[in-house]
């Protein structure tokens, strides 16, 4: 155990900032099914409360343009935001990180890992997607859902973390 | 061999028939009270009939309390414990020593009013409930958890010695801290003990607003329970002077604001005294134990191994007397539901008694940094609430007219401004690199206390504005739950998620 961390100094033979790291990406058809999402999401959303809007003038542009204007920031999140997606396995914990207009980088270290799983929904099928995600203690706050990875990724992902976990169980 | 003064089989206390008596009487309002009410206030039966009904209902469950408790017999033997029950169906119940999870002592209202105490036996992994011994005097109780505790560590020993130290590794800390829990010979460290004055005080300064809106809940829900019962009780003719009543508006406005806190305190008083009598806290080896209540002893055992954080929490009239209430958040493990222990009144020297405790960190490494929230916060609060201040004010100024619109949008605006500004002064984040204290608040503030290797993950974010600020997030999440520490520096955010990381890594210690 370390004694105490002024200015939170970290023996840094010992820990590697996680910002220094290089993070592994998603595959390029993860894009297109993200994409498919919002295509379907907002289509969707549009025919329940934009449309009937229009039948209403006085509000219905000030609605719209701020339709369009949601629309046009998540298409930005999943086409630019897309490049900032990433996940890491390290040693001890696995990181994820994403997000252009808000970013999140999250981390579990492998010794508070309960357990790991990996799903496959119909359209993540079509795509060759699946989807790992690794659970801890007491509720699902805490939780982390890593989609759109390589099923041979997921796979190898979840024997390491298993392996890993295992040993602090 | 252990001595045993449970081997052969026999009742509970005499009283017992009184006590399953009034259980069954409960059992039975419960069942039929609605039909009571209604014919009676419906007024289609005689009150002669449901009288002689009511009266046979009692010498019967009479008659059957006295069965049921000559059909109860238990015993301890090599076995476990053995029960036998039933009036038309007979069971013989086996709980073999090894499935005992904890054997509580419990006392409801009518237990205590006849000096009896109950005996819960909480069995591990079966569906059927667990088992109470209802009617035993203090003495036969506390021997007969004594005797099943020594059994159980006596088993437990036998394995160990048998299967070597695969199984005290396999069974770790929680094992034991349950069974520390159970166990009433240990020295007992009393923390808080609240008198009636003290309690007076707890229920005089409770959040009455809040608890005035769950009394409103409480009375509509009722109301519209009980609306065709009134209807006919009341009689058309109220109706419609409550009508009149309400065309004077202002009259009801104000005397409804008088009740509503009347209403409240008095609610919130009744509360405290129903949930926090004769509260005794206190602290054993391994666990923390709480035991309140007027009506329902609730007693809880918290072992201190298991407790996440903890948050201590006060308001401005609270700060008049000087205490705070501490609640503690427990881990919450798949098939137990959520617990969090409060103790409703510390005072400076017991907090500091407990964070000695729970936090011997604190103390042991007292070199304290403290950080500040960027000022960015507060610019962000009065924006959002600013914003909202000027939509209804422009909603008051066309609805009425513009003088009122621009006094609302002054008022509001000050108030804002003074709030953010007295909020965002009031968090502070300290670290000692081995625990984290994290205070906020102005007129109701809360600190949160939380040991680095109970965090189970931790994120930090940052939105598009912080990154210009830079400033950001950072959320700490336990097993007990999630708090986050809102509009720090940045590069302070990452040295501790960084920092938090490696520490639960290298951490060997039993987190939950």
């Amino acid at each position: 155990m370390a004694e105490t961390f002024s200015n939170l100094k970290i023996p840094s033979d010992q820990v590697q900032p996680i910002e220094a790291v290089e993070f592994d990406k998603h595959p390029k058809q993860y894009k297109k099914l993200r994409l498919i999402g919002w295509v379907i999401q907002f289509t969707l959303l549009s025919v329940i409360w934009v449309l009937p809007l229009i039948f209403f003038p006085p509000v219905a542009i000030g609605t719209c343009a701020f339709w369009l204007i949601l629309a046009g920031l998540r298409l930005a999140e999943e086409t630019i935001g897309f490049h900032i997606r990433g996940y890491v396995v390290r040693e001890n914990d696995i990181t994820y990180k994403k997000g252009l207009i808000r970013f999140t980088m999250t981390t579990i270290p492998f010794n508070r890992v309960q357990h790991t799983e990996i799903n496959q929904g119909p359209i993540a099928r079509a795509f060759n997607l699946s989807t790992l995600s690794i659970y801890t203690a007491g509720g699902s706050t805490s939780d982390l859902k890593l989609s759109g990875l390589d099923p041979d990724t997921a796979q190898r992902l979840k024997d390491f973390i298993a392996e890993k976990s295992g040993k602090h169980a | 061999m252990l001595e045993n003064q449970f081997s052969t089989p026999r009742h509970q206390a005499f009283l017992g028939v009184i006590i399953i008596f009034a259980k069954n009487v409960r059992r039975f309002i419960n069942g039929v009270i609605a039909i009571v009410a209604y014919s009676y206030f419906g007024g289609n039966s005689s009150s002669l009939y449901i009288g002689v009904a009511i009266g046979l209902g009692v010498i019967g469950m009479g008659i059957w309390s006295w069965i049921q408790y000559k059909r109860f017999w238990f015993h301890v033997d090599e076995q476990g414990l053995q029960i036998k029950d039933g009036v038309i169906n007979k069971e013989k119940i086996t709980i073999p020593f090894d499935r005992i999870q904890t054997v509580h002592l419990h006392q409801n209202v009518v237990q205590r009013l006849l000096n009896m105490t109950g005996v819960k036996v909480d069995t591990a992994g079966s569906a059927k409930k667990e088992l109470e011994i209802q009617a035993l005097t203090k003495q036969d109780a506390l021997s007969l958890q004594d005797l099943l505790q020594k059994y159980k560590e006596q088993l437990a020993a036998g394995w160990a010695n048998q299967t070597g130290p695969a199984y005290s590794t396999q069974f770790d800390s929680p094992r034991v801290a349950d069974t520390e829990s159970a166990s009433v010979k240990e020295e007992k460290d009393t923390l808080v003990k609240l008198t009636f004055y003290q309690l007076l005080q707890v229920g005089l300064t409770q959040n009455h607003i809040r608890n005035g809106f769950v009394a409103i809940g409480f009375f509509f829900g009722l109301y519209w329970q009980f609306d065709n019962l009134l209807d006919d009780f009341i009689g058309k003719s109220a109706r419609e002077y409550a009508d009149e009543i309400l065309t004077s508006w202002v009259m009801v406005l104000i005397s409804g604001l008088i009740l509503f806190l009347i209403g409240s305190v008095m609610l919130s008083i009744g509360r405290t005294f129903l949930r926090y009598f004769d509260l005794h806290a206190y602290l054993t080896k391994k666990a923390l134990h709480v035991n309140a209540g007027l009506l329902k002893r609730n007693e809880y055992t918290v072992p201190i191994n298991k407790i996440q954080f903890v948050e201590w929490y006060s308001n401005f009239l609270r700060e008049i007397p000087g205490f705070e209430s501490m609640k503690i958040f427990q881990g919450q493990s798949e098939d137990s539901k959520k617990q969090s222990v409060v103790v409703p009144a510390c005072f400076d020297e017991q907090t500091s008694k407990l964070m000695k405790t729970l936090f011997p960190e604190s103390t042991e490494f007292p070199g304290f940094e403290t950080h500040k929230v960027d000022s960015f916060y507060e610019r962000f609060l009065i924006f959002i609430w600013g914003a909202l201040a000027t939509v209804s004010s422009i909603v008051i100024a066309l609805a009425v007219n513009m003088t009122s619109g621009l006094i609302a949008l002054v008022v509001l605006l000050a108030v804002i401004f003074l709030c953010s500004k007295k909020f965002v002064n009031s968090i502070t984040l300290q670290f000692n690199g081995q625990m984290l204290l994290y205070q906020r608040g102005w007129l109701f503030t809360k600190r949160t206390a939380l040991k680095n290797y109970k965090i189970q993950s931790v994120s930090w974010t940052q939105s598009f504005f912080q990154k210009r600020r830079n400033t950001a997030h950072l959320t700490l999440y336990t097993a007990a739950g999630s708090r986050t520490v809102r509009f720090i520096n940045a590069d302070l955010a990452k040295a501790l998620h960084n920092f938090l990381l490696y520490e639960v890594e290298v951490s060997k210690k039993s987190w939950m």
